[in-house]
């Protein structure tokens, strides 16, 4: 095609989408209710602003305008509750349009966009933190969707801007508003970079164009990861024979609003819906189409698609139901069982006051009809709270029936959550329901014996049995102060023997001799290494001496010719006693086989030694 | 009174970095008659061995990764440890650090995933994994040479004697450097030969929309009646465009070929303008004409050269890079931007089989000795890291003596053995020293594998360690975390040239001719991770930063801090991404029963609001059990903290000075604890408490220590004998 002719198609679509854009400005309006006594579900509601860099390397970034493509498809994925705004920035704010005003006047906006100047994100994030309303308890995001870092004609002007973004960041966490970024461009860039700085101090994230998805994915994959929105992804139903370039779509009965929205990576081209409700109206995209349906009365959409070569297309549901719960209460009394004692002693009875409640879930515009009637709920669990304390429900027959004490209350308040995949409930909960309590019969008392009697022969037992353990302890601690009063020290602590040298370079794993335990008297070494299975040092090994001291230690004889041994950097002088302590080492070296064993002489520890005894 | 340890979180990594630097060991040096080390031979270790940060271990070690060029079989060769006999100039080094496109493409992989909080399944590995072909290494010179030509055309411009020319000369020179890493090296021109080769013979190629006419370059003109034309151009340069360049990039291309040949010694005329094209494209790409045949015979030569060593560079080098991902996530744990208790690791720089050998393991013990062992905390070990141990519990020293004929098995040549693992928790043990172990990181011991096949497999290998006097001081760290798992490892470098019946250069699209090389998984193991978060939860400014001031003592560490209590795990979490939706109830109850392990979890959770992307610690217990569950970790490191205060501040443990301790006056020491049991890092916390008896018959002071109701024995022995002695 020239480009001429390209050109002039261009505007030819422009125009086409704004006339679109224009007349069914009236339906939306419609859509974007704003009922303040309405109660909304945590993801039905929330206010939502698209921070749009429009600086001249957006040119080149997003030479289809995807961006601006991915915003219109997020702004008619939003359930009716959700408000959304823009600002779009260059040097200077381009365009500030605000939460109230409508998708009209935004998608006005988004058509007259132009990528020029430079990136003062942040007088930007500064705008867009402005047009969030004050109120409270409201779910509040910016997605900032850039194409690099914060940029001006001179540092200082870029300096101001970085130190305004990083204020108005710290601004956002301060008040809950979390910030999602959409890096665009192919190459993933740097994650160190400061206008990332937003994500991470409010708790949001960033995405990069290509390794996250396109800019419409990552956007959904916002709405339903970050947001929380219940999205449904759904696919087509084709029966035999049915045409390839059609879908249908089973829609869910009693939805007061639904939309429906169909992405693709390439062109969709034009789709038309055929499907009976109260108003619907088609928004076309290069790349998707929404459907919007209010009050649907058929409980299937069919879509045909113009285009020759069907593109893949994923397709998402929302439905949005208008509800208003209604309870009632039947305030019984029953009889308490009496015991066979109490019926004796002519106790009076107890009366207990109950209350069966029965909960449904009306359309708010039609009152006689039960939204909670279609099977799909049969057996569904749905939560909600009773005077404050949270239930959990389930849906028989399109209703939920509980039975409560009712002895202390005098009305039961009821509040509903509803959560169901692919839709938004927006409920209006009911008036608090009166319980009625019935009299009790007259009832004329008795006498009452209460005859108490305690049992103390089981005390004076247990007394007796702490006695006998005490004698036990006793006897114990004779046995091991025996071998003290015998005059011997007796052995105590541990050997750890490592072999630093042997013959042929072997390693030979580390080997702990336990001496605590053992009879008083002298141990040869030998002795030690033969029973840690070590053939080390033959007769030379035989002549070291090992006996017990005082005071915890070892007395170490060298009577040895062909081998040295050192306590830390002593040498040991031939056929004299050493004492050893805890923790101090012995060096022994045999010089006609070459070994070297170290020993790290070691204590136990109490609990140690009962476990070798 | 009133002691406070001011470190607890030095660390031990039992790991080689580079074979050619000093290690533990070595400098430990011989230990005969010592039973402790002197001040110096400390601060001599420290100074080559302990390391602050990830830039400290790169700087002190130098990871490098040797190369040669074996003429036989026309390979390159690439080894971890120099090789012997090969001279210095047919060598090359190759550092690994941040700039390394390997190494950079995976700690780029750590960081996207962790902004983005992706999981693995949903996260686009190949986008990055492409960082490693000839492409992308194209793209980085590309970047590169536009600032190169600029700074020339500014030198050009400037009057001879003009100190701003001088200036730019400076920078010049840093910049031919950087461009001479690129051409001294034959394997690092292979991608930019690789990409100009396949520049040139592609001119035109516009992928699918094939013209089957040859190219020849054009001129856009104005016919005489106004019609536009495309004429061929005149192969003469005298196109505006080429002399308005000419000036500035004839300089450069001359200036870079002199600096080529100067650079080598032995230059060839096809690589100088090879270097020149790369650097300064503009001028030159039609001075020569191409020989189709030659060219897509080089091309494809190149490429398969390219992929083999690649291919080897990536198998000798992963094991290595592996470890350093581990210390840079051990590191990575504690902000960058905090000023406390920074974690600091002592890297031995030797194996863990060499260390545990009988004849070296008295070093150890003497350094410990050293560190430990003294009233002096500042340089006192903590914790230590063993990563990468065998999967088979019975797995044996390979220098050991073998006393009888044994089964002989197939093992792997680089891990760390259980029986090496049993031998330093049994030094461990006698200085307080907790050890962080993992298994060998592959796909069988990740989230998946975890989430799929439960815990029991790591309880069965836990097993020979259980019920050991060292038990508690050994942490098993499951999963290991995975950088990129296995099969999405496979990076395309691109495809075979062919030459087609109209005589045109293309890229085949046969499947066989596509280029493709496996990394084979990249594997972090947990213990550096399990190591290095609650390092970090030892700082008390880390802790404050976590949970407000208001809850933290700012002098005490962390050592109660119970990672496992409350909402603990939700606010201290690790920094990694989440990796799987994660484990199913029935896995979590398996890991709940007992309480097994250091265990981390990939879950969806959300914390005041905030969804939570970070994998967190959903169990943190050693291998001591009291036969139903395994024992926390706080308790071990909080029960060494007392006993070394208590040396410190009793004259190693004088009976008066216990007394005192423990006394209820308010300067005491207990009663100071006491008094900050309200914060998250006290000492004692609420329902803690500390009691002692004296066991006269031993001579040994048994503290009853109760966490939580629970209580723990210490025996410390009374220094009554060193007062008689004296």
């Amino acid at each position: 095609m020239p480009a001429a002719q390209k050109r002039k198609a261009k505007r030819f679509l422009a125009a086409g989408c704004l006339l679109v854009t224009l007349l069914l400005a009236g339906n939306l309006r419609s859509f974007a209710r704003e009922d303040s006594s309405r109660a909304h579900t945590a993801a039905g509601g929330g206010e939502l602003i698209f921070l749009l860099d429009t600086s001249v390397s957006m040119n080149s970034q997003d030479q289809d305008r995807a961006a601006i493509e991915a915003i219109r498809q997020t702004l008619y994925s939003l359930p009716s509750g959700y408000r959304s705004g823009l600002v779009a920035y260059h040097t200077e704010i381009q365009a500030a349009v605000s939460l109230d005003a409508g998708a009209e006047a935004l998608e006005q906006e988004l058509e007259a966009m132009e990528y020029r100047g430079y990136t003062n994100a942040g007088e930007g994030l500064r705008q867009a933190l402005d047009l969030f309303s004050a109120g409270e308890g409201v779910e509040r995001s910016i997605i900032l969707l850039t194409d690099g870092e914060i940029d001006m004609p001179d540092p200082q002007q870029r300096e101001s801007s970085r130190s305004l973004y990083r204020e108005a960041a710290e601004e956002a966490a301060g008040k809950g508003i979390r910030i999602y970024i959409v890096a665009i461009g192919t190459k993933p860039g740097n994650p160190q970079m400061h206008i990332f700085d937003g994500a991470e101090a409010t708790g949001g994230a960033v995405y990069w164009e290509g390794v996250s998805g396109s800019l419409a994915e990552i956007l959904n994959r916002i709405l339903t990861e970050r947001l929380n929105l219940p999205l449904k992804e759904i696919s087509q139903e084709r029966s035999a024979g049915e045409r390839e370039d059609a879908w249908r779509i089973s829609l869910p009965s009693g939805a007061s609003r639904i939309r429906l929205v169909l992405m693709s990576e390439e062109e969709l081209g034009p789709v038309t819906a055929k499907c009976q409700a109260e108003s619907q109206r088609m928004i076309s995209g290069k790349r998707f189409a929404a459907v919007e349906l209010e009050r649907p009365s058929s409980d299937q959409i069919q879509l045909c698609f113009e285009k020759a070569a069907m593109p893949a297309i994923s397709a998402y549901l929302l439905a949005e139901y208008d509800a208003r719960i209604q309870a009632t209460a039947q305030c019984q009394i029953r009889e308490l069982e009496r015991s066979t004692e109490e019926v004796k002693k002519n106790i009076p009875p107890r009366y207990e006051h109950f209350a069966e409640l029965e909960i449904r879930a009306v359309d708010a515009a039609d009152p006689e009809r039960n939204l909670w009637d279609p099977e799909r709920f049969e057996g569904t669990e749905v939560a909600y709270t009773l005077n404050g304390e949270s239930r959990q429900g389930v849906i028989e027959q399109g209703r939920i029936r509980t039975t409560i004490p009712a002895d202390d209350i005098g009305q039961a308040e009821i509040t509903v959550e509803m959560e169901e995949p692919g839709a938004v409930w927006y409920i209006s909960q009911a008036d608090p329901v009166r319980l009625e309590k019935l009299p009790e019969p007259v009832f004329s008392p008795e006498p009452d014996y209460r005859p108490l009697w305690g049992i103390l022969g089981l005390l004076a037992l247990a007394l007796a049995i702490l006695a006998l353990r005490g004698r036990k302890r006793d006897a114990a601690a004779t046995d091991t102060l025996q071998s003290a009063v015998r005059g011997k020290p007796p052995f105590s602590g541990k050997l750890n023997l490592y072999v630093v040298q042997s013959r042929g370079d072997e390693d030979i794993p580390p080997q702990t001799y336990r001496l605590f335990g053992r009879a008083p008297g002298q141990v040869s070494l030998r002795r030690i290494l033969d029973t840690c299975g070590l053939s080390l040092g033959g007769k030379e090994a035989d002549r070291i001496r090992i006996s017990p001291g005082t005071e915890h230690s070892l007395i170490v004889t060298d009577q040895a010719e062909e081998c040295t041994v050192m306590r830390g950097a002593e040498i040991l002088r031939k056929e004299t006693g050493y004492p050893v302590y805890y923790n101090e080492k012995l060096t022994v070296t045999f010089y006609e086989e070459g070994t070297e064993i170290e020993i790290y002489y070691k204590s136990l520890k109490p609990s140690e030694k009962e476990e070798t005894g | 009174m009133g002691n406070v340890i001011k470190q607890t979180n030095r660390t031990m990594l039992m790991e080689v970095i580079n074979p050619e630097k000093p290690d533990f060991l070595s400098l430990v040096g011989d230990v005969r008659g010592l039973e402790s080390l002197s001040d110096d031979k400390i601060k001599e270790i420290n100074d080559h061995l302990m390391v602050r940060s990830f830039d400290e271990v790169i700087e002190k070690f130098s990871p490098t990764v040797y190369c040669y060029f074996n003429a036989n079989n026309q390979k390159v060769v690439y080894q971890l440890d120099k090789p012997e006999g090969v001279p210095s100039e047919m060598l090359t080094e190759i550092p690994l650090n941040r700039q390394n496109e390997f190494m950079g493409m995976l700690m780029s992989m750590v960081d996207t995933k962790r902004a983005e909080g992706t999981i693995n399944v949903d996260f686009k590995f190949e986008k990055l994994t492409d960082m490693i072909s000839p492409r992308k290494v194209m793209d980085a010179i590309r970047q590169n040479r536009k600032e190169l030509q600029y700074t020339y055309g500014e030198y050009a411009k400037l009057d001879d004697g003009d100190p701003k020319k001088l200036d730019i000369a400076d920078k010049l020179n840093v910049m031919f450097e950087e461009a001479s890493a690129n051409y001294n090296n034959v394997m690092a021109m292979l991608p930019l030969a690789i990409e100009d080769t396949k520049t040139r013979l592609l001119l035109g190629d516009k992928g699918d929309q094939k013209d089957h006419t040859s190219l020849a370059l054009g001129v856009l003109s104005m016919g005489e009646s106004g019609e536009l034309r495309i004429l061929e151009s005149p192969k003469v340069e005298t196109t505006v465009l080429a002399t308005v360049d000419d000036h500035v990039n004839m300089g450069l291309i001359e200036a870079l070929k002199d600096d080529y040949e100067a650079v080598n010694g032995e230059s060839n005329e096809y690589v100088e303008a090879l270097v020149a094209r790369t650097f300064c494209p503009l001028a030159s790409t039609l001075e020569s004409q191409i020989d189709k045949e030659t060219e897509v015979a080089n091309y494809n030569s190149y490429l398969e050269f390219y992929k083999e060593s690649k291919d080897a560079f990536i198998k000798t080098v992963k094991p290595l890079i592996e470890k350093l991902l581990g210390i840079w996530c051990y590191f990575e744990q504690y902000p960058k931007k905090l000023k406390g208790m920074r974690p600091s690791m002592l890297v031995t720089n030797i194996s863990n089989e060499m260390l545990a050998k009988s004849s070296n393991i008295s070093r150890l013990i003497t350094y410990l000795n050293t560190t430990n062992a003294k009233n002096d905390f500042t340089n006192t070990v903590w914790y230590s890291v063993v990563p990468n141990v065998s999967l088979d519990q019975y797995s044996r020293m390979k220098l050991t003596r073998e006393r009888f004929k044994g089964n002989s098995k197939t093992e792997k040549s680089d891990v760390n053995s259980v029986e090496s693992l049993t031998r330093l928790l049994d030094v461990f043990k006698d200085y307080g020293v907790q050890c962080f172990f993992s298994y060998e990181a592959d796909d069988s011991t990740t989230f998946n594998a975890l989430a799929t096949e439960g815990i029991e497999k790591y309880e069965e290998r836990c097993a020979p360690l259980m019920g050991k006097s060292f038990s508690e001081y050994a942490i098993p760290c499951v999963p290991n975390f995975t950088i990129i798992p296995k099969d999405k490892s496979g990076v395309v470098l691109d495809s075979r040239m062919v030459i087609n019946s109209d005589d045109m250069v293309e890229l085949s699209k046969e499947k066989e001719d596509i280029m493709k090389i496996w990394i084979d998984g990249v594997y972090v193991g947990a213990s550096y991770v399990a190591a290095g978060i609650m390092a970090a939860c030892q700082c008390p400014e880390y802790l404050m930063d976590k949970f407000g001031r208001a809850n933290v003592d700012p002098e005490l560490p962390g050592v109660r801090f119970d990672i496992e209590a409350d909402n603990h795990s939700l606010v201290v979490r690790t920094t990694m991404a989440k990796e799987i939706t994660g484990f199913t109830n029935s896995i979590k109850n398996d890991i709940n029963r007992k309480n097994f392990g250091f265990v981390f979890s990939s879950e969806n959770a959300a914390y005041k609001g905030y969804d939570i992307t970070n994998i967190m610690v959903y169990k943190a217990r050693n291998l001591m059990s009291d036969g139903y569950m395994f024992e926390p970790i706080y308790k071990t490191q909080v029960t060494a903290y007392i006993e070394r205060v208590m040396r410190h501040g009793t004259g190693d443990f004088k009976e008066d000075s216990i007394v005192q301790f423990f006394s209820n006056n308010p300067s005491s020491q207990k009663s100071q604890w006491l008094a900050k049991r309200e914060f998250l890092n006290g000492i004692l916390c609420k329902g803690d408490n500390i009691d002692y008896t004296i066991d006269e018959v031993n001579g040994y002071c048994i503290l009853d220590i109760t966490f939580n109701g629970n209580v723990k024995n210490l025996e410390v022995e009374i220094n009554r004998l060193s007062a008689n002695k004296a």
